[in-house]
């Protein structure tokens, strides 16, 4: 450091002695720029995750949605048909397998007919399911059937050690007629058996519930972008009706009668509004606690409004909502539901002016589907 | 609370930490910005921007060196930042026509404080921020022309001329009287 000049060191001893505050105004500057702050940084977080969970909710519906859409009695019978096929295909893989006889004939790439036992426990097999089953139109085709593997039984018993190609090849014709007459046995028999059984269990596990109503309670947060608003926390309720478009969408609709208040600068304002809302409600996931997202669009229709100001007049108007939700089963039926929605308004006053309002809404609800 | 309680609390943006942080080091913090801003107005402004930065940055200050001092670096860069912005500073003058003189003013005691003040507030934007970092804050003629983006025979001109200005605004009256 260098050296001082004495007017410098003379101002610096007396400014020692000086003592100054500032206004209260700049704590009330500085305070309401941490609130505005603290109120940006909330909203930008639940921007943030509501747009991560509606883009997951997206994606999940693009790739999965409309593979659920589907007739859920047609994905039974699709199922059922299915695994019939994957059946045959094994079984007749299994025919395909080479045996000792034929290697030592020396004709090893020839399929070759199904063993005594293997034809037994078909018989077996069927003999079984053809007890269980009562239709006349299955016996006879069965009897057919049974005729069929007898014959197959008796010309395989006769065919012993000595093989011969012909002999093969009648045998695979043999086996050929054997194996599609089994098939359309086991298909009579299965399908309206296993239909019905499976029927039975989606309808156990599956809530085929189309429609629901929500009684609410709403705590709303009645806030602005433009400027700082206190007293703006009220209580209110509404009624939501939903119907289930398929497994994961849903459409919704109500009215919440919302009253609500603002202070900004020492101007209050209140108003009570009708809100009608037309909403999607997208739920992904089938959990216990199930999370979805809302989004559409609400009309508000103004039923009275006060403020000490001239400038501001409120009017009905339209707002965009989006929100998160959760949902817990209580009993069979009913449902209890928590969501946090959020309400822009879009020209909420007759007049122009600078202050942007919103609403947030936390609601609590009992939904009952049928 | 304590400082390092307090100073943990506005690293969790408590409003009530940070009012009472604000109420421990408002005066001394509104002082200093009345030497480098040309009035109250302008100090109280720039107080208020520095709170508001100290309060967004207080989350780096890691407990090295006083955290006063810290505090008032940020004011003190935040007044150079205004001027600044203003293009009031950055102005380079002809070194060569001054002389190394020392100013005296007689009787100082004898000014009221508010008189000096208001002298040192109406130095030309430069001069007062060259004159109130190295005279009063103990900068260097060299940590002054980084902070100013000057060259430190400006930064040491610039004292010259502020020096000299004030011995003339602040001894005028009292000769007169």
């Amino acid at each position: 450091m260098n050296s001082k000049n004495n007017i410098g060191t003379q101002i610096k001893s007396r400014l020692k002695h000086l003592s100054a505050s500032p206004d209260d105004s700049v704590w009330e500057n500085i305070e309401k720029e941490l609130k505005k702050k603290r109120r940006k940084r909330i909203l930008f977080f639940w921007w943030l995750s509501s747009g991560s969970l509606l883009t997951i909710a997206l994606v999940t519906a693009i790739f999965y949605g409309y593979t659920t859409s589907k007739n859920p009695l047609q994905e039974k019978t699709n199922e059922i048909n299915k695994s019939t096929t994957k059946k045959t295909t094994n079984e007749n893989a299994d025919y395909n397998k080479p045996s000792e006889k034929t290697l030592t004939s020396g004709i090893s790439k020839e399929p070759q007919k199904p063993s005594a036992s293997k034809k037994t426990y078909l018989l077996e097999s069927l003999n079984n399911k053809n007890n269980s089953s009562k239709g006349t139109n299955n016996l006879v085709s069965k009897k057919n059937t049974f005729k069929n593997l007898d014959e197959i039984n008796n010309s395989s018993s006769s065919v012993d050690n000595t093989l011969t190609l012909q002999d093969i090849k009648t045998d695979e014709e043999e086996e050929l007629k054997h194996t599609v007459a089994e098939v359309k046995v086991k298909e009579d028999i299965k399908k309206p058996e296993e239909l019905k059984e499976k029927q039975k269990d989606s309808t156990k596990s599956q809530d085929y519930s189309r429609w629901s109503f929500t009684p609410q309670g709403l705590l709303s947060y009645y806030g602005t972008f433009k400027s700082n608003a206190s007293n703006n926390t009220n209580y209110n309720y509404g009624f939501l009706a939903s119907y289930k478009m398929n497994s994961q969408f849903y459409a919704r609709t109500g009215i919440r009668l919302l009253n609500l208040s603002q202070d900004i600068n020492g101007l209050t304002r209140e108003v009570t509004y009708y809100q009608f809302p037309l909403e999607i409600k997208y739920t992904p996931f089938q959990y216990k606690i199930n999370p979805y997202a809302i989004g559409g669009f609400s009309y508000y229709s103004l039923r009275d409004s006060k403020t000490n100001s001239n400038t501001l007049d409120f009017q009905a108007t339209v707002g965009l909502n989006a929100g998160l939700g959760a949902e817990i089963k209580l009993w069979k039926k009913t449902f209890i539901n928590f969501e946090s929605i959020f309400n822009y308004q879009l020209m909420p006053f007759s007049n122009k002016n600078d202050v942007k309002p919103y609403i947030l809404n936390l609601s609590l609800g009992i939904e009952y589907r049928f | 609370m304590n400082l390092d309680n307090l100073i943990k609390r506005c690293k969790k943006q408590k409003l009530d930490a940070q009012s009472q942080l604000y109420k421990l080091y408002k005066d001394d913090l509104f002082i200093l910005c009345l030497k480098y801003c040309r009035n109250k107005e302008e100090a109280q402004d720039n107080l208020q921007d520095a709170f508001l930065e100290i309060f967004q940055k207080i989350k780096y200050y890691k407990g090295i060196g006083s955290f006063e001092g810290w505090m008032k670096r940020i004011t003190i860069n935040k007044a150079i930042d205004k001027y600044k912005s203003k293009h009031e500073i950055n102005f380079e003058i002809n070194d060569n026509i001054l002389k190394d003189t020392e100013f005296t003013i007689e009787n100082i005691e004898a000014i009221p404080l508010e008189d000096i003040l208001f002298q040192v507030q109406n130095l030309p934007s430069q001069y007062r921020l060259v004159f109130t970092m190295y005279e009063l804050d103990d900068y260097s003629h060299k940590e002054i022309a980084e902070l100013l983006n000057i060259s430190e025979s400006t930064s040491k001109s610039n004292l010259h001329r502020a020096k000299k200005l004030l011995q003339t605004k602040i001894q005028r009256p009292i000769k007169a009287s």
